[in-house]
């Protein structure tokens, strides 16, 4: 079910310029009638599409549009030409549905960088279906790999290479999503250029290992062209594809090039789609229409061009059945008038792969949802990454700049509740939940990030260069948190001591580094905000060792409170508050847990043996904190176990 | 149980494309005339060892000069070798051809049957294509090439 495309047909004729002599017409009539041969011999052996391929040197002029060199009427060429067809899509197991279709391609060759980079962003390229280069040298080789915005990287195996190719450019291009091509009518051809070309093109075939390489024919004359199968299977032989890969290159690798390239073309940004529809004074039934054109909708139609699919052949219908479907952007009124502008110009937005976006949306709740959802996810990946602290300013600003007219204050409002409400729920998993040291820290982190956006917010109200000014500020603050961590592990402070053995255990795991970078950047840049987090903790904690007795909670609860006794000392306004009976009722159950297991008193006893630990102790320890709220954490755990023991069991077969 | 193998490969042949349509056909396909051709690729293309080492169960077992489809046999080991070979063929004497594989097939029944349908499509497509052409020696002709199918290694 695989449908074969032949993307490279020599286009050479001209049709304006220097047609006025005879003898230049009289070739160029020998050049179309091959050129239309070719796409007979194509759709004959079963092909699904042909693209007419123009090779291109120098600079690209607006008379270098693409002008329509599609032929109308192939079916004109031979009456037997359907059941041929059939035939043969039926031999290749291709579906006899789709329709054979015709598509027009640039190829520029070009030998330096700079006109790589000016063909980039050409809208004159754009008229034509796909856009490949063929680099002449080096530099432009390399720059083609690297930046360039082109669909297909062409490369003449027929003659030397005029550049090495490198692997790592080659890497580089795949990465970027660029398609390689290799030609093989030179090596039907030309019994020298086989010699020449085998190598070079192995070498390509063999640092893709058959991704992103398109196999086409270029066929100077009919004679050059072979059925999908042949070409397979020369591929397979002789440049060592597998099979699947080599029938890949011929048909799902064209397949995807072209659905990437006709995005490009035909919808904004990849994704919209813009079309003038009627006038203004007329209605349209936009739901209507929209959907029905949303379910026609054929990702690798180039809107014209494409013959009638085979069945209606069968059924002899020679004229022309007409498109229904409109045509996509009017590249003459974008490059001639003015500047693209979404809102002056769309009569209608759709978006190709959201159908709600059908009806326009209002932008208000759009926006917000968006943030809400941005800054969700920053709170659930909570201690993962500090960096990651800096994203949720940037991201509100950015909206609030584009939807100047809304009313700012009532989206940084329903931001700000978002972000209680979730600090809130936070705090009631607390409370609920066994795992509560995990949770902690993400209460600790949504606080954190409620009162820094809420400063942005302030800054914002109050004016625009203000709110710029916070954002640094914020960058600022993050800065300074991040060389904090850095002192921290160097600072005598009797508060850090603790924080440093978390450091040290942290660089043996790197899982567990994050989240105490982030606790002790909490503990040393803003004690004001985390101390009321903590508040909240110590609260939760209270009630939390009546509901699990268990170890390791009971290990986490000790860390906890160790670390409020931390904050206890730096500020003591925030002490005063904590109840003492807390505290006592705490010693009673610590109490009562040593007397339970009397082999870890040593480690239990009190705040000051924290220090000093075994590193067994140590490893169990910041198993309690992890970069994240793993939700396997106890399958790690086992892990860690089988290690630990595997060395035991060995020694003990010994 | 290494057994000995064979693959039976139906192709068609298209003779020179760029005759204008309804000419006669310059040259008569025949057994002879396509083996050669591609006896030769295969010497040009993998040399004197390759040919020889291809040679052993090399033949072209069927052509029907009328809808230009023959059946070609070789071994399986050699099969795609000779397939790129006979891809690579571009002409039969001075007229420019070119080979198109329809089926590949592991057995003479299997590879019978295909020959048998595409024979038949092509038949039809030639008389679309000749209209008032086909003479009843034509016809003849084939019909009798279509027995010659249903004969092979009975």
């Amino acid at each position: 079910m695989a449908l074969f495309f032949d993307l490279s047909v020599p286009y050479l004729e001209r049709e304006h310029g220097a047609s006025s002599s005879t003898g230049a017409s009289a070739e160029n009539k020998a050049l179309r009638s091959a050129r239309l041969r070719a796409a007979v011999k194509a759709l004959e052996l079963g092909y699904a599409g042909v693209a007419y391929d123009r090779p291109f040197r120098g600079v690209v002029a607006d008379s270098d549009r693409c002008s329509r060199p599609l032929l109308p009427s192939l079916l004109a060429a031979a009456p037997s030409l359907a059941a041929a067809a059939a035939l043969h899509r039926r031999l290749l197991r291709s579906p006899p549905s789709p329709p054979f279709r015709q598509f027009s391609r640039i190829t520029l060759s070009l030998d330096s960088p700079a006109a790589v980079a000016s063909s980039s962003s050409n809208p004159v390229l754009r008229t034509y279906d796909i856009v490949a280069v063929r680099p002449l040298n080096q530099a432009a080789f390399d720059h083609a790999c690297k930046f360039s915005e082109v669909d297909m990287i062409s490369i003449d195996f027929s003659q030397k290479l005029p550049f090495r190719l490198k692997l790592p450019l080659v890497e580089v291009a795949i990465k970027r999503g660029l398609h390689f091509e290799i030609t093989y009518s030179h090596l039907i051809a030309d019994v020298n250029v086989r010699r020449q070309m085998l190598a070079d093109a192995k070498l390509l075939v063999e640092w893709t290992r058959g991704k992103n390489v398109i196999i086409s024919s270029a066929a100077s004359s009919v004679n050059d062209i072979r059925g999908p199968y042949d070409v397979t299977n020369l591929v397979v032989f002789l440049l060592g594809l597998s099979m699947e890969r080599a029938k890949a290159a011929i048909s799902t690798n064209c397949r995807s090039l072209l659905v990437k390239a006709l995005r490009k073309k035909h919808f904004y940004k990849e994704t919209i789609r813009i079309e003038r529809i009627l006038p203004d004074n007329e209605q349209f039934d936009s739901k209507k229409f929209l959907l029905s054109n949303l379910i026609n909708w054929d990702p690798i139609s180039s809107g014209e061009g494409d013959l009638p699919s085979l069945d209606d052949i069968a059924n002899s219908t020679p004229s022309k059945k007409q498109n229904a479907s409109s045509k996509a952007i009017d590249f003459t009124s974008i490059t001639d008038g003015t500047p693209f502008l979404l809102s002056h110009n769309a009569t209608i937005i759709s978006s190709s792969n959201n159908l709600s976006a059908c009806a326009v949306p209002d932008e208000v709740s759009q926006q917000d949802e968006a943030n809400e959802v941005l800054i969700e996810n920053s709170l659930s990946t909570s201690v993962t990454a500090l960096e990651e602290q800096i994203s949720p300013p940037e991201t509100i600003l950015v909206p609030l700049d584009n939807i100047e007219k809304l009313p700012v204050e009532a989206i940084l409002a329903s931001e700000a509740d978002a972000l209680q409400s979730d600090h809130m729920e936070l705090e009631d998993c607390n409370t609920t939940v066994g795992d509560t040291v995990l949770l902690s820290s993400d209460a600790n982190l949504s606080s954190f990030t409620v009162t820094e956006n809420t400063q942005t917010y302030n800054g914002f109200l109050e004016d625009d260069e203000g709110s710029k000014h916070c954002e640094t500020e914020a960058h600022k603050d993050v800065t300074e948190l991040m060389k904090c961590i850095a002192s921290a592990s160097g600072n005598q402070d009797q508060t850090q001591l603790n924080d440093d053995n978390y450091y040290s255990n942290s660089m043996k795991d790197d899982m567990h580094t994050e989240g105490v970078k982030v606790r002790t950047a909490e503990r040393e840049a803003s004690p004001e905000e985390v101390a009321s987090a903590h508040d909240e903790e110590w609260q939760n904690f209270t009630t939390e060792p009546a509901l699990t007795g268990q170890r390791e909670g009971l290990d986490a609860f000790l860390e906890e409170m160790h670390a409020m006794d931390v904050i206890k000392d730096t500020n003591v306004v925030e002490r005063e508050d904590i109840p003492s009976g807390n505290t006592v009722s705490l010693e009673k159950i610590l109490i009562k847990e040593e007397e339970r297991m009397p082999s870890r008193c040593s480690a239990t006893i009190g705040a000051k043996s924290f220090e000093v630990k075994s590193g067994k102790r140590k490893q169990r320890k910041s198993s309690n904190y992890p970069a994240s709220p793993l939700p396997f954490s106890s399958f790690f755990k086992s892990i860690l176990f089988k290690r630990k023991g595997w060395p035991l069991r060995r020694r003990q077969n010994k | 149980m290494v057994q000995f193998k064979n693959r039976y490969m139906v192709m068609e042949v298209f003779v020179d494309a760029n005759r204008e349509l309804g000419d006669n056909d310059p040259i008569i396909l025949s057994a002879f005339n396509v083996s050669k051709a591609i006896k030769d690729s295969i010497q040009l293309n993998f040399g004197e060892c390759g040919l020889a080492v291809s040679l052993g169960s090399f033949q072209v077992k069927y052509v029907n000069p009328t809808t230009k489809i023959c059946i070609i046999r070789t071994s399986r080991e050699d099969h795609q070798k000779v397939w790129s070979a006979i891809t690579m063929v571009r002409s039969i004497g001075k007229c420019p051809v070119s080979f198109n594989l329809l089926d590949l097939s592991g057995s003479i029944k299997a590879c019978k049957r295909a020959a048998l349908m595409c024979d038949e499509a092509k038949f039809e497509q030639y008389r679309l294509a000749a209209g008032d052409l086909v003479t009843p020696e034509i016809t003849d002709v084939v019909k009798s090439c279509f027995e010659k199918i249903k004969a092979l290694e009975k």
